[in-house]
């Protein structure tokens, strides 16, 4: 099935004019006549999107392909996501320079960005956020490139940032033991409690996310002993990831600060749609804290596991061909029955041309200032 | 108590007949090698006399440790023996400084590090030990951590102690001045079984200022059974608090002699949380070739000594429990040679210290492997360690005869560590020690290690490092 650029959900909702009247606060423009195109209700949570910039080319080449940008985020869009998770490497200049274009596009249209500042793989970003010589570097060129909110790209986007756009949130590695060989109470009194404070002073409308543990039965004694080791007061949202149904009774139950589920899954296509149907809610009613569920994942490599879609080469562009039907259709239901059949403005409307988001060659020297200060 | 449950407990509880030292095939063997006949690289080594008094002051201990990475820490220690009324010892390592005291029935020491004082003392009576540690903290802060332990020996193999550590700061909400309390006991039946039971009860607080109430319960038990000796622990973690939890630990070691002078060693330590499953393990393997019969602490000459010691003090009135290794053993002696009864213990003594002296190990090679994993850190370690020792008069290791006694020995242990376990970082350590025994009295020790830096090292910053340890040990008597 076609999505994103071909406009599928604008035609479909076109077709349908009855149905449920749309979730509290998800229509963007409260005095828009049924008939009027509305911002697409953000009903469906949050979606953990990887910084595609090309298809095949190598790690060197620093092509970031505009089609794709625009493929991810119209389907983030017009899904009904609020919100995006997207990691931003430091030791990968050209991915994270990618994301900066996701970042900037996906706020521009009122959806939050959630960036993950993590490597994939190596330990130069946890290094400098170690060190206090390169933190405050590190992280104010994450803020300078990255936080300044867009302009929005229409009236009533229905994000809670300035003028409505997305906002934009920091969270501080991911699952520090398994990736970095942090215990959590390290992870909590020598990163992210320096990295709390140094963002405060930076920019104090950074969300600060935490970093979850794995998403099985090892995680929740690290979150344990990360909560007693005072995260609570280093943080503004906890995270936790929740891929095991088991897990969601082992973590506690009430903290004192907002919770995010950054990562949520089942591995396997025909798991999907019983995973956010059933489970979703069920972690909810156990952890009240809960305000947030990013379901992993938009796309990634590997067929039939996590993603809902695929993208493949078609006429000299791409098109996404959706790989979890049943968890896309349940998606585009909600997001029908919220609009209440009127029609949704398309992402192609909002965002013309997305490279009006891409990183400039100030915020690529940003980025190799910081780069050579930590690294030196 | 007249019913059957009690006489059946009051008959576990009474001392097992004490078999009576007789001539066996290990007396045969301290026959052929008597202590008078052994020679050290420092010579022959009589049977010490365990009764001599200072004169005044004479030398029991002297260590000095020297510890080499990232800038050189030195520590020493000398403890003297004062005519008969007691032990002075001096301890200095890095700030930490203090003063200790020995005598008949007191124990005192006192010791300081940047600012805190740390006290203790004890009183030794015949049925009961009356001890206190009081901890003053740094500059600044004038509270008081004041642990009070009461022992009491019902029976020469039963003892009962109860111990409490009251905060004077009474930390947290609740304004607490109790924050630990326990009870015990200990049981000895003979040298072949040992029980130690504790219940504790223990409040701390977390790093949100929330209090965690902590009900441990453990058991844990030597036995040795036939050839085996199995070696248990047990034990129940229950946390209330914000964050409750449930946690079981068990570890299980086992000694078994396979042949005269080749022993298998193993064990397993786990610990596991409810619902959740295991947060950590370590298992282990070793084979030990010795160069003469090896025979386990419980099971010899030694033990049945041991307990006879430890039976005749406490008839006369001293406060001892039977004890199998020989620092443990050592320092009874010393309690003993202070007592009033003293030259009764004379005989007791020489003939443990003979049965020491003849069923000493004289391990010539070994190799061990270990495994064990961390769920919480994410960190997996596998060791691998071999030795090669030499005995004196220095010979072929397996030309080792009766009167051989330790004398070198050099061991090796690589270790593989895995932490983030995602990315499957490895990296490693490799240590080079030479343990060279020049007498049973002293020891030199040297020893350097070479480590990989682990995930968390190279976030930190730290690099490959190095490491040289050296030790020297003279314990009188030993």
């Amino acid at each position: 099935m076609p999505v994103g650029l071909s406009g599928w959900l604008g035609a479909g909702c076109a077709a349908q004019q009855s149905g449920p009247s749309a979730a509290a606060g998800s229509a963007a423009d409260p005095t828009a006549s049924p008939g009027d195109a509305i911002i697409v209700p953000k009903v469906n949570g949050g979606m953990n999107v990887h910084s595609l910039r090309c298809l095949s080319c190598s790690a060197l080449d620093a092509t970031i392909d505009p089609a794709l940008v625009t493929l991810q985020l119209s389907a983030v869009y017009e899904l009904g996501f609020d919100g995006i998770r997207i990691a931003a490497p430091f030791g990968d200049r050209n991915t994270f320079l990618s994301t900066v274009a996701y970042v900037r596009a996906a706020r521009a249209v009122g959806i939050d960005a959630v960036v993950l500042l993590a490597d994939f793989s190596g330990f130069t970003l946890a290094h400098a956020l170690h060190r206090d010589e390169s933190r405050g570097t590190v992280l104010k060129m994450y803020a300078d490139v990255l936080a300044t909110p867009p302009e929005p790209t229409a009236p009533g986007l229905g994000g809670l940032g300035p003028k409505g756009v997305g906002r934009i949130a920091f969270q501080i590695l991911n699952e520090p033991a398994a990736f970095l060989g942090l215990p959590p109470d390290v992870y909590v009194q020598e990163i992210l409690n320096p990295c709390f404070g140094d963002l405060g002073r930076i920019d104090s409308r950074i969300i600060v996310v935490s970093a979850a543990e794995v998403g099985n039965k090892a995680g929740p004694p690290r979150i344990r002993a990360m909560l007693e080791a005072g995260l609570e007061e280093t943080t503004d949202r906890i995270a936790y990831h929740i891929y095991d149904e088991e897990v969601i009774a082992l973590l506690p139950s009430h903290v004192r600060t907002i919770v995010w589920i950054t990562e949520s899954g089942a591995a396997g296509t025909p798991l999907h749609l019983p995973w956010v149907r059933d489970v979703f809610p069920e972690i909810r009613a156990q952890l009240p804290d809960v305000l947030r569920i990013f379901y992993y994942d938009l796309f990634d490599a590997d067929q039939g596991v996590y993603r809902i879609l695929d993208i493949q080469p078609a006429g000299g562009g791409y098109r996404a061909v959706v790989e979890s039907t049943e968890l896309h259709d349940y998606w585009s239901d909600r997001v029908r029955q919220a609009a209440a059949g009127r029609p949704i403005v398309p992402f192609s409307t909002l965002v013309p041309d997305v490279r009006a988001y891409f990183p400039t060659p100030a915020d690529a020297a940003a980025f190799d200032a910081a780069f050579a200060e930590a690294t030196k | 108590m007249t019913s059957p449950p009690a006489l059946v407990l009051l008959a576990l509880c009474l001392d097992p007949p004490v078999p009576a030292p007789s001539a066996t095939p290990s007396d045969a063997v301290e026959e052929t090698a008597p202590v008078e006949a052994l020679r050290y690289p420092l010579g022959a080594r009589p049977v010490p006399d365990f009764l001599a008094p200072g004169d005044p002051f004479t030398l029991t201990d002297l260590r000095y440790d020297l510890a080499d990475q990232d800038g050189t820490q030195h520590s020493f220690a000398a403890r003297a023996r004062f005519k008969d009324w007691g032990y002075f010892g001096a301890e200095a390592e890095g700030e930490r400084r203090g003063l200790t005291l020995m005598t008949h029935r007191l124990s005192a020491a006192v010791f300081s590090e940047s600012g805190t004082w740390d006290f203790s003392g004890g009183y030794r009576a015949h049925r009961f030990v009356l001890s206190a540690d009081a901890l003053l903290r740094g500059p600044g802060d004038r509270t008081w951590q004041l642990a009070p332990t009461l022992s009491v020996l019902v029976t020469s193999g039963l003892e009962l102690s109860g111990r409490l550590l009251a905060d004077t700061a009474k930390p947290g909400k609740e304004q607490r001045l109790v924050t630990d309390s326990g009870l015990g006991v200990h049981w000895q039946r003979g040298a072949r079984l040992e029980v130690v039971g504790e219940v504790e009860r223990s409040y701390s607080l977390i790093a949100t200022g929330d209090e965690n109430r902590t009900d441990r319960a453990a058991l844990s038990a030597v036995a040795q059974i036939g050839p085996l000796e199995l070696d248990g622990h047990g034990s129940v973690e229950d946390v209330e608090g914000r964050f409750p939890r449930r946690d079981y630990d068990l570890s299980v070691q086992a000694r078994l002699p396979l042949t005269r002078r080749l022993v298998l060693e193993g064990g397993s330590e786990n610990r596991l949380e409810k619902d959740v499953g295991e947060l950590f393990h370590e298992y282990r393997g070793a084979l030990t070739w010795y160069g003469r019969r090896f025979t386990l602490p419980r099971s010899g000459r030694v033990a049945e000594r041991a307990v006879a010691l430890a039976r005749h003090a406490w008839e006369t009135g001293e406060y001892e429990l039977a004890v199998f290794d020989d620092d443990a053993i050592r320092a009874q002696r010393e309690r003993l040679s202070l007592a009033g009864w003293r030259e009764g213990y004379r005989d007791d003594m020489a003939a443990l210290y003979r049965a020491q002296v003849a069923e000493r190990p004289l391990p010539l090679f070994g190799i061990e492997a270990r495994q064990q994993a961390d769920a919480l850190t994410g960190e997996s370690v596998r060791v691998a360690s071999a030795f090669v020792g030499v005995p004196w008069p220095p010979t072929l290791p397996w030309r080792a005869t009766e009167r051989s006694v330790p004398f070198l020995q050099v061991g090796y242990d690589h270790e593989w560590h895995t932490t983030a376990p995602t990315i499957d970082y490895r990296s490693g350590a490799d240590t080079l020690s030479l343990t060279a025994s020049l007498s049973r009295e002293m020891d030199f020790v040297v020893r350097w290690s070479r480590l990989q830096p682990t995930a968390l090292d190279v976030i930190r910053g730290v690099g490959v490092h190095q490491r040289f340890e050296a030790s020297c040990v003279y314990a009188r008597g030993r």
